[in-house]
């Protein structure tokens, strides 16, 4: 039996943060079984391939670390299934393999474990695997026929052309990462964990609140700019990361803000197509001082 | 101080990169592989050796309110001077090494050898010193130099060893440095405690 | 050491003046060796730059050397990409040669590939000049490719 002894107040849930993990893992699974109807079988194996790699990480390097092996409270499970989701279907399973590794190895275990991590070890290494092979992580494909393609933020912000009509945007009908094209898919997943209170709306809200006003006001179609690239797995499954995200509703809020202004300046002036793996990575930085500036009055305080 | 010991000190127990954390700023930028690496390396070296040098002989006559002043001229000689015979006789590799080779000038482990150790040693025991700072910090330098060149482009000196698209690009951009910086350090800490 | 006798009263005038002496002197003694140095090499580099120059003329002009080699830098991912192009005196495309560029390693970085801007050879303002088009692109670096492609029609405009 063990106690935990902390300070005042105690928020209540109906979960500890084991079985919060199995929550946000089967939610994760409606985004995946979408990657998995779009792209065939390639995509099944990376996720289950990217998940497994990144289990056994944690776990060797806990045993080497002569700590106590946790690599089964799901953490790890969860890192390993939303890194499969932001890669591209079609991409080399050995370069997904040093993706979930540096996931766990360095952005997760070095900084301390579960809980310590200052950034999101999924999308930190997305941008590591980004950096490192430039072509496999832009090689996409198109639903079905496995054609290769370019994504329609690419298309849209960069060569002007035509979007995508809204209901191939929103069934996830186009091409994209593993497990960001479906918008369908990823509501209700994201349904689930509100439903279950494992997260709260204002970090999600705030951030596709903020690209689609930020977007309408410079003369882009919101509801093309929300729906595509990977923002909606992005606001419901990172920028509400219990560590690396605030743990205030006003501090919430301000990260999603942050995050959306973030990547609209990205996508419509910067560089590349889509910014939303970059916007959460750098308000995960950011998090410590919102937490500071966001911290609730003591009671009788001024 | 002994020779052996004066000479000996900056190779491994207090290397300048590594153990001491000075001169990282020239480390991070130009050991994107190791031809550039090597580069600087020398070019450290005979800065840090000359101006310990004279640093060591002029000692007793510099008086202390101006000896920073006078350091840094010293220094910026011998950097001035590599810059000069850099650009007329290896003009390929001082184009790759830019504007690093006159910021020598600012690298805290030549300023820091003069103030540390030169300004209170002897001639030859300054000589060492710099001798074995140079290969300290050319170990450190080097070591980073071949480790990202091979994992982030595919080869080392410039010679191929397999096909450069397979290797992890991010290795030769600015976060390769940092990730392999940090690594080396853990792993000499690591070897450190255990001679230990 | 430090804090001894600084700027305090009067009596220092004369030690400010000693010591402005000896830094003078350093400087002189360290100015005069730079300045033989300077004589021994500045030939040297000069020569170096032209030779430099004149070997990326070369390198983009026709067999001949008859034609002209115009430099322009259009703007590419990481920056201006300074680039010297060689135009036959037809008015046609005769080397492309990339000086200087700061595209992203392993992947803009490859248009100083031969490969890349062999393609150029032989075009003139008559061809469209765009990737995807008549140009192979360099997979994934778009914006770089297309930067040399401008690059050279900017040349190629201004031999007219």
């Amino acid at each position: 039996m063990s106690f935990n002894i902390s300070v005042s107040p105690h928020i209540r849930l109906p979960f500890d943060a084991k079985s919060i993990m199995w929550v946000v893992v089967l939610a994760l699974l409606f985004p995946a079984a979408a990657g998995v109807y779009f792209f065939g079988l390639p995509a099944l194996v990376l996720i289950v391939f990217t998940t497994l790699v990144a289990v056994i990480t944690e776990a060797v390097c806990q045993w080497l670390a002569k700590r106590p092996i946790t690599a089964a409270d799901g953490s790890a499970v969860v890192t390993g299934l939303l890194l499969a989701l932001i890669l591209p279907p079609t991409f080399p399973l050995w370069m997904a393999a040093i993706g979930a590794v540096f996931a766990i190895g360095i952005v997760k275990v070095l900084f301390g474990g579960l809980g310590f991590n200052i950034f999101n070890p999924a999308l930190a290494a997305r941008a590591f695997l980004l950096a490192s092979w430039p072509v496999a992580m832009t090689t996409w494909i198109r639903p079905f026929d496995a054609v290769t393609t370019a994504t329609p933020l690419f298309l849209v912000n960069k060569m002007h052309q035509a979007a995508p009509g809204y209901w191939d945007l929103f069934i996830g009908n186009r091409a994209g990462s593993l497990g960001e094209t479906s918008v369908l898919a990823i509501l209700i997943g994201a349904l689930v964990l509100l439903l279950t209170r494992v997260i709260d709306w204002p970090a999600p809200a705030a951030f596709i609140g903020s690209v689609a006003l930020f977007s309408w006001l410079l003369g882009h179609d919101p509801w093309f700019a929300i729906m595509s690239g990977g923002l909606m797995i992005g606001a419901f499954f990172m920028a509400t990361d219990y560590v690396t995200a605030p743990v205030t509703t006003k501090g919430r809020f301000i990260f999603g803000l942050g995050c959306g202004i973030m990547t609209v300046l990205i996508r419509y002036f910067g560089g590349f197509p889509e910014g939303v793996n970059y916007s959460i990575l750098f308000m995960n930085i950011l998090t410590p001082l919102i937490d500071r500036y966001a911290r609730p009055k003591l009671f009788g305080g001024r | 101080m002994s020779l052996w010991k004066s000479f000996n000190q900056g190779i491994i127990k207090e290397n300048p990169v590594l153990r001491l954390m000075i001169g990282l700023c020239p480390v991070l930028a130009v050991s994107n592989n190791a031809i550039n690496a090597l580069g600087m390396s020398v070019a450290v070296a005979f800065v840090l050796i000359c101006s310990n040098a004279v640093v060591a002989m002029i000692r007793k006559t510099t008086p202390d309110e101006i000896r920073i002043p006078i350091f840094i001229i010293v220094i910026s000689t011998f950097v001035t001077i590599s810059d000069y015979v850099m650009n007329a006789f290896t003009p390929d590799l001082y184009a790759a090494l830019g504007v690093f080779v006159p910021l020598i000038v600012v690298n805290c482990i030549i300023l820091g050898r003069a103030e540390a150790f030169a300004y209170r040693n002897p001639v030859l025991n300054s000589i060492l010193d710099g001798v074995g700072m140079s290969l300290g910090f050319a170990l450190a330098l080097i070591s980073i130099g071949v480790i990202r060149e091979v994992l982030g482009a595919g080869s080392v000196f410039g010679i191929a060893l397999f096909n450069p698209a397979v290797a992890a690009t991010i290795m030769v951009l600015p976060p390769g440095a940092f990730i392999t910086i940090g690594v080396l350090m853990a792993a000499l800490n690591k070897f450190e405690n255990k001679v230990q | 050491m430090l804090g001894r006798n600084y700027l305090g009263a009067g009596e220092n005038v004369g030690k400010i003046f000693k010591l402005g002496i000896i830094l003078a002197v350093f400087c002189v003694i360290s100015a005069g060796g730079l300045a033989i140095v300077y004589m021994y090499t500045q030939p040297k580099i000069v020569l170096n730059s032209q030779l430099a120059l004149e070997g990326s003329k070369k390198a983009v002009l026709p067999p001949s050397g008859k034609g002209q080699a115009i430099a322009v830098s259009p703007r590419g991912y990481g920056g201006p990409i300074e680039m010297l192009v060689g135009v036959d005196p037809v008015g046609k495309v005769s080397g492309v040669k990339i000086l200087s560029q700061r595209e992203t390693p392993g992947l803009g970085a490859n248009i100083v590939k031969p490969k890349f801007l062999d393609q150029f050879k032989g075009k003139s303002l008559k061809d469209p000049l765009e990737p995807k088009k008549d140009i192979d692109a360099i997979t994934g670096a778009t914006i770089s490719s297309r930067a040399v492609c401008v690059g050279v029609k900017e040349a190629l405009r201004k031999a007219k």
